[in-house]
Parts: C-alpha cells; sequence; structure tokens
C-alpha cells in the first residue's frame, strides 16, 4: 500500500499548500496542465468549506459585509484541516477561531455572535424528545413534587453573554440598520432551544437562569424552590418556582422522557405504593 | 425497485408532501440525516412513508489508506435502520487521510495495489451493513501516471473481487471523458450489464479546457444521447437526476425526468423489436 498512501499523502499535502511536486505524478494533456488540473481540487476544498461556514453564519456574514468575513473564513480554513467526517460540524471551532485569533477589537463580540449563531444551528438538528405535558404533571401526587426532577429537551443550551450578540444577530439577519457591539458590564444569560421546527432565543432573568442550571444538574424541585430563595424572599420560592415551571411547559423546554421523582430510585426502601406512584411520574 | 427518481433536497420537502409528484423513488444524501434529530429528519421520514428511498453518501472514503471511520459507519448504519432504503451507495473515491477530510471525491490512481486494498475495505464494509452496497464512478480532472488500467476496468474488477454493484453516473463518464481523452462508449463497454442497480444524470460546468461536475444545470444533449447507450446496454436500470446547486422548482425537475422517461421508453422499445 506504500505507492497509493504516498499519492494520498502528497496530493492532500498538495491541496493545502499548491506546489510542483503533485504536478509530476499527474498526466497533462494539450488541453490542460497538470497544474491546472489539480487546482480545481484545491479550489473547490476552499471554496465548499466557505460555501459551509457561510452557510451556518449567515448572520456573522451579514454583520462582517462579505469582504471581511471572507477574509475571516479564509484564515479560518487555511488554520482549521477539516477532521470531521461530516461537514455539518466543521464549523464547530470559529467562535473560539474569533476569540483567540482576530486582532480586531470587537473580537470578543464577534465570538459571542459566532458562538450564539452555531447554537441555533444546534438547536435545529438536535435530537428530538417528547414534550412534558401539563397533564403527565397534573397526575403527580402533591406528596411527590418536592421529589420530582426534570429533565430539559435536547436542543436546550443555556448561555452566558457578556455583548449584545443576540440583538446584533437579529438585526443582521433582518437586513436592519447595523447596530453597534457593545460588550456589557455585567454577563447575561440566553437560552436557546427548538420550537417545532424552529430554533427560538430568549434572555434569562438571574432567577431562571439559576433554576435552569439546577434542572440541568439534576436539582429536585424541592431544592430549586429553596434555592429561589435568594431572588424572591421566601415566601415567594415556591410560587416563582411554580410559575416558571409553567412557562417552561408552555415553551416546550422540558422533556417526558426522564421526568423522575426520588421515590422510584429510592423504591427499596419505601412501600408498594410509594414505588408505583414513583413509577407514574416516571414512565 | 424500478423507474425513475430525484435526489431529495430541503427545498422541495413541502412541494413533495403536498403534491404528491409523479417520481417512483427519492434518493437522500446520507450525511445530511445523520444529525441527532429536527426538520431533516422529520421530513425524510414522512417522505419515507409515501416513497421508497434510497441513501447515497459522500463520507465513506472507501479508497482510503486511513482505516474505515467505524463511527460513521456505525451512524450509516443506525439511519438505515430508520429509513429501510433500498439500497446504499457512494462512490469509488478518497476524501482524506491522516484523519483529515477533504470534502470532495479525490479519484483514485488505478492499479493492482489500490483494487486489492480497496476491494478488501468494501467486502468490510458491507459485512458491517449486512448487504451490498454501490460504488459510483466520479467525476475527474486529473489522471495519475502510475495508473496501470482504465477506470472502468477498475470498476470492474472491484465489483467483481468485493462482490458489490454499481452506481453509474452518465454524466460522469461524459466529464471524466471529455477531461482525459477516453471514449466514453469504451467505459459502458467496459461495465458489467449485471452489476448495474442505479444510474445519475447531471449537469455540468464546461470551461472549454476543462468540464467541472457542478451539478448546477440541466443534463446537456450529449449526456442524454450517452444515457441511452447505457440503456441499449443495460436494460432498464432506475434512473434519477441529482441537481446540487441552482435548485430549481420541483415541477421543472419532474418535467426534466420525463425526458429520462421518454428516452428509456424508446430505447426499450427498440431493443424489445
Amino acid at each position: 500500500m506504500r505507492e497509493l498512501a504516498s499519492l494520498q499523502l502528497a496530493f492532500q499535502d498538495h491541496v493545502y499548500k499548491p506546489g510542483r511536486k503533485m504536478e509530476r505524478a499527474m498526466l497533462a494533456t494539450r488541453r490542460a496542465s497538470a497544474a491546472r488540473r489539480l487546482r480545481i481540487y484545491a479550489n473547490a476544498y476552499r471554496l465548499r468549506l466557505a460555501e459551509v461556514l457561510g452557510n451556518d453564519y449567515p448572520g456573522l456574514a451579514a454583520r462582517l459585509g462579505e469582504e471581511r468575513f471572507a477574509r475571516i473564513v479564509r484564515a479560518y480554513i487555511a488554520a482549521h484541516p477539516s477532521r470531521h467526517t461530516n461537514l455539518r460540524w466543521y464549523g464547530a471551532g470559529l467562535a473560539r477561531f474569533l476569540q483567540h485569533s482576530s486582532r480586531g477589537r470587537d473580537r470578543q463580540a464577534l465570538a459571542e455572535l459566532a458562538q450564539f449563531e452555531w447554537a441555533l444551528g444546534l438547536a435545529f438538528d438536535a435530537a428530538d424528545a417528547p414534550l412534558l405535558e401539563v397533564d403527565r404533571l397534573a397526575i403527580v401526587p402533591p406528596a411527590d413534587w418536592p421529589a420530582l426532577r426534570f429533565v430539559l429537551q435536547p436542543s436546550v443550551q443555556l448561555l452566558v453573554l457578556h455583548s449584545n450578540a443576540p440583538q446584533v444577530w437579529r438585526t443582521a439577519r433582518a437586513g436592519g440598520r447595523k447596530i453597534a457591539m457593545s460588550p456589557r458590564r455585567t454577563a447575561v444569560s440566553w437560552i436557546v432551544w427548538r420550537k417545532g421546527f424552529e430554533p427560538c432565543y430568549r434572555v434569562l432573568e438571574a432567577d431562571e437562569a439559576w433554576a435552569l442550571r439546577a434542572v440541568k444538574h439534576g436539582r429536585d424541585f424541592a431544592q430549586i424552590c429553596s434555592g429561589l430563595r435568594r431572588f424572591a424572599g421566601g415566601e415567594h420560592a415556591a410560587q416563582r418556582g411554580a410559575q416558571l415551571l409553567r412557562n417552561w411547559l408552555a415553551e416546550g423546554l422540558l422533556s417526558a422522557a426522564a421526568l423522575t421523582s426520588r421515590a422510584g430510585s429510592q423504591g427499596r426502601r419505601r412501600t408498594s405504593r410509594t414505588r408505583r406512584r414513583g413509577a407514574r411520574a416516571g414512565a | 425497485m424500478k423507474g425513475f427518481g430525484l435526489g431529495l433536497r430541503p427545498r422541495h420537502y413541502e412541494a413533495i408532501l403536498k403534491s404528491s409528484p409523479r417520481v417512483e423513488w427519492f434518493e437522500a444524501l446520507s450525511e445530511n440525516y445523520m444529525v441527532p434529530g429536527g426538520r431533516p429528519l422529520h421530513y425524510l421520514t414522512r417522505i419515507r412513508e409515501r416513497y421508497p428511498v434510497v441513501l447515497h453518501g459522500v463520507s465513506l472514503s472507501v479508497g482510503s489508506i486511513d482505516s474505515l471511520d467505524r463511527g460513521y459507519l456505525a451512524g450509516l448504519k443506525a439511519l438505515a435502520a430508520r429509513v429501510e432504503p433500498e439500497w446504499i451507495s457512494d462512490h469509488l473515491c478518497w476524501t482524506g487521510v491522516g484523519g483529515r477530510n477533504l470534502h470532495d471525491l479525490m479519484p483514485l490512481p488505478y492499479t493492482e495495489e489500490a483494487l486489492r486494498h480497496v476491494a478488501r475495505r468494501v467486502r468490510t464494509v458491507q459485512d458491517f451493513l449486512g448487504r451490498r452496497i454501490l460504488l459510483e464512478n466520479v467525476s475527474s480532472y486529473v489522471a495519475y501516471r502510475k495508473s496501470a488500467m482504465s477506470e472502468w476496468d477498475f470498476l470492474a474488477a472491484l465489483a467483481r473481487d468485493a462482490d458489490c454493484d454499481i452506481l453509474l453516473d452518465i454524466n460522469n463518464i461524459y466529464v471524466s471523458a471529455f477531461n482525459h481523452g477516453f471514449d466514453p462508449v469504451e467505459f459502458l463497454d467496459g461495465i458489467p450489464a449485471a452489476r448495474v442497480r442505479q444510474i445519475h444524470l447531471a449537469g455540468h460546468d464546461n470551461c472549454g479546457d476543462l468540464i467541472i461536475d457542478t451539478h448546477d444545470a440541466k443534463v446537456i444533449g450529449p449526456v442524454w444521447d450517452l444515457y441511452a447507450q447505457a440503456l441499449q446496454r443495460f436494460g432498464p436500470v432506475p434512473t434519477m437526476i441529482e441537481r446540487d446547486d441552482k435548485i430549481p422548482p420541483l415541477g421543472t425537475l419532474v418535467l426534466e425526468l420525463d425526458r429520462a422517461r421518454a428516452i428509456s421508453g424508446n430505447v426499450l422499445r427498440k431493443k424489445a423489436a
């Protein structure tokens, strides 16, 4: 396999960095030289990856304008030979690239714009999961509520941004007047998810951001309500917890797949009645 | 599976479900549906409920010297279990080495060494998927000095040695014949008829010195003529039009497919007479 290996390695190197060596391995005709023929592969590689990045980051492209976006894309392609089998994932590193390689003063905001847009893309084709419905919760006995644990649907992503990237993205996509990219003194939390087939996003209040992270980390409803005390005061925490839960259900943020209560996992030490209740909540 | 198909493209999803076009089957690009969920898989599932589907991949890299990508193969197998395609195809090419990917259909040198290598890998893939696969001839712009046989001899030998089938892209034969100066009919004559399970038709961009396989235009007259010659040799083979860029409305492609139906009808009637 030595000859095949050496040809493939040399050809790939040529695509990354065209030179004369590979020309000697290829036939030429009167109509087209080996260099001309090889150039098609080198050009196609860059064009294809640039097209993918353009499709994945239309908001960033609109914001930057054709020329600057093309410059960034060229630099990204030069620095990132694809290691992905599926082109779907090639653009995953663009936010980090902008953060570390871009020289502009706006690099932090641009990185966040890319991070936000990539999150929308992830939401687009995230795994499907049946949504948790209100009816399903209605049959959970009150005694089991404190131990209930919820699971976020797979498309949910929680972002902490230090700029107005989502607003900039929305304006850029709408073709509206350019708004300034401004860093914020304090970080703001955002949620990105998919509703139906459409990626959605909205800003999160501090208590909701905390509560969603608590859900993500497997805290039960009692722990969430208890944690909300620091934001809402003792007497309003349970009410706020219930209100957030209602919103999450309405927005389709919770997955039906793994609603569990502690009763389920501790069934062996409980009565059979409790086990049945646990199974009902977690079925 | 018989008849005439189209490449399944996202911009046609709704039109397909609303109009149930006169198309016997669709070809889905495997990688577009090897994603966790959402719109692509939803539509593929709904369209699959109404039409037979075949899966066509671009990332198998069956000719590469790298190890086969087991993760990719597992994903493809899982997709096949979900879609139940009539068959699975990919290309006779390599797409990258050293863990890198050029995302292009890179041509192979047609040597005994490459033949043994690719045949071994095709057998491994087929064992893993539990089915025979189809491999497609690619359009190429370069030819290796080291090649010791023609592309068609290589493909025929591969089908024999690996016991795989062939997806014959008539446009690719035309493009490569122009680019390398061989007779496209000689290509057709070198292909074992019993192995040809599917035919692709597409458009291209003629730059004068070379033809670039762009899949962004109508099928041209000489490619239709070559298609007629292919049918003369291979008999009725499921045929589809592949459009990847500048994709027209569904109805336009359905009309273009009518030309394939008409040519096929003529050739097969004459052949039977």
